[in-house]
């Protein structure tokens, strides 16, 4: 980070748009604006990252928070015409509590967005950011707020920031990848549980699920992992709070502690004559 | 293919069920202490709509409720009517939210809220019995001893006080609903807020 500021304070007389420290340092976890171009032309994206630096031994919220806390959100203030796409998440890690589990990150992390710059833009500079809350978490929440911004030279040439080039990349490399194609994966609701079965042709030894939406799986109770033939399944308790099935399973399903999927599967019901035979 | 997969189903088994009270299940009964020392129990409440309100006031969601007067307005209008309202601290001591009963009397007078009354738990023993995870949790037991409603105060799962005027508040209308003799249209739902600081 500090080499990444060096660098940034030696080029500024070059360039405006470098990732800004957070205008106002917070307890236990900052917050920065990473922009990956310091100057766009009109009709263009640009990739945007709102880094996170969390102490020791703190957390903040993936997008689903689990059984406690509550994810960043950010109100973004944008020149008229210009939009930012939502959030994207890198796969989170499952935290236990009192409630039963959290999901969310420590350390350094990374939420991905872009904003698209209209055709129409005339040259000159743009200011994008935003106001942004979030809750860090130890044994005791604190929420914090700070307003993120960072501008953007419009420009007959683009100019990209190196730094914030690679910042951005690392943090694309941690979003969980699309099913591969070759799997097949099929979700299946029971009384109690949900069922996602897979068939990936490679061997899956562990498998941990963590869903997108709130209030759907009991999220401290332990996901069974069985191998049937050329597939394994993973059990899933369905939440005591579900109101109703919901029709799809969204969500990252981490495959041999390592390899991260996005998931979003239509939720069959279990044949009633294969219910009974359960019983 | 889909006659292996539905040979996996097969071995699915039921799980069983483990949430601590249940919608539409008696609920347990309990004995706890009040800020003031006096006693309390479900059972000398029967007949009465009762309220149970898990609290934590360093919780930066039990916070958004109080500092706004969210939740005093909510044990106004209901012990109004009433309904049995406790406010139950489980925090243990040396966690957050953990209070003496003079601390707590003395919140109360400072935040103006006038639950029934305040039960100290300190041993998490009734956040335990009823499974309560975190402040605020809400529970409402009808004059039946009945559990009607399980779960968050609105459906605005955040620790911003901009969000309680556009919020559904699930404790009214639960209430209103019952009082109506109509069913309970959201009876469960997923609480939110900080864990519940029990003893370790």
């Amino acid at each position: 980070m500090n080499r990444l500021l060096a660098s940034c304070a030696a080029l500024l007389l070059l360039m405006a748009g470098c990732p800004r420290p957070t205008p106002k340092p917070t307890e236990h976890s900052r917050a920065s604006l990473i922009v990956e171009q310091s100057s766009a032309t009109p009709g263009s994206k640009v990739n945007l990252g709102i880094q996170f630096v969390t102490d020791d031994g703190w957390h903040i919220y993936w997008q689903n928070p689990g059984d406690s806390g509550e994810p960043p959100r950010i109100k973004w203030q944008l020149p008229s015409g210009v939009t930012a796409t939502a959030l994207e998440w890198p796969t989170p890690m499952r935290m236990t509590t009192s409630a039963g589990a959290d999901y969310g990150y420590q350390g350094t992390t990374i939420l991905l967005s872009s904003v698209q710059i209209p055709a129409t833009a005339q040259p000159g500079t743009i200011i994008v950011g935003g106001e942004l809350r979030w809750l860090v978490c130890h044994d005791v929440c604190l929420p914090l707020s700070t307003f993120l911004k960072a501008p953007i030279q419009i420009a007959s040439s683009t100019n990209i920031n190196e730094a914030a080039l690679r910042s951005l990349k690392s943090a694309s490399e941690r979003l969980p990848k699309p099913l591969p194609a070759s799997y097949q994966a099929e979700a299946a609701s029971s009384k109690d549980g949900f069922r996602l079965t897979m068939l990936t042709g490679v061997p899956i030894t562990h498998a941990e699920f963590y869903p997108s939406e709130e209030g759907q799986i009991d999220n401290g109770a332990a996901q069974e992992l069985a191998a049937h033939a050329d597939r394994v399944s993973l059990t899933l308790k369905k939440s005591e709070y579900l109101r109703q099935v919901p029709q799809h399973l969204q969500g990252v399903i981490i495959l041999n502690g390592t390899d991260a999927y996005l998931i979003d599967l239509p939720i069959h019901a279990m044949p009633a004559q294969r219910r009974s035979r359960q019983r | 293919m889909k006659t292996k997969l539905t040979f996996a189903l097969v071995l699915l088994l039921a799980l069983p069920v483990a949430a601590a009270v249940q919608v539409g299940q008696p609920a347990p009964n309990f004995t706890a202490t009040d800020s003031n020392g006096h006693p309390h129990s479900l059972a000398e409440n029967n007949g009465k709509y009762i309220v149970l309100e898990w609290t934590n006031q360093g919780c930066p969601f039990t916070k958004k409720h109080y500092e706004s007067g969210n939740m005093q307005k909510l044990q106004k209008l209901w012990t109004a009517k009433g309904v049995v309202w406790f406010t139950v601290i489980s925090s243990a001591p040396g966690q957050q939210g953990y209070v003496t009963a003079e601390q707590e009397n003395d919140y109360l007078r400072r935040m103006g809220a006038t639950p029934t009354a305040a039960l100290l738990d300190p041993s998490g023993d009734l956040g335990h019995l009823y499974g309560a995870k975190t402040t605020p949790h809400m529970f409402i037991i009808d004059p039946k001893g009945q559990v009607i409603y399980d779960g968050a105060v609105d459906d605005k799962a955040t620790s911003d006080q901009s969000d309680i005027a556009g919020a559904t508040n699930y404790v009214t209308a639960a209430l209103e609903e019952s009082m109506a003799g109509k069913p309970v249209a959201v009876a469960a739902s997923r609480p939110y807020g900080c864990s519940v600081k029990y003893s370790h």
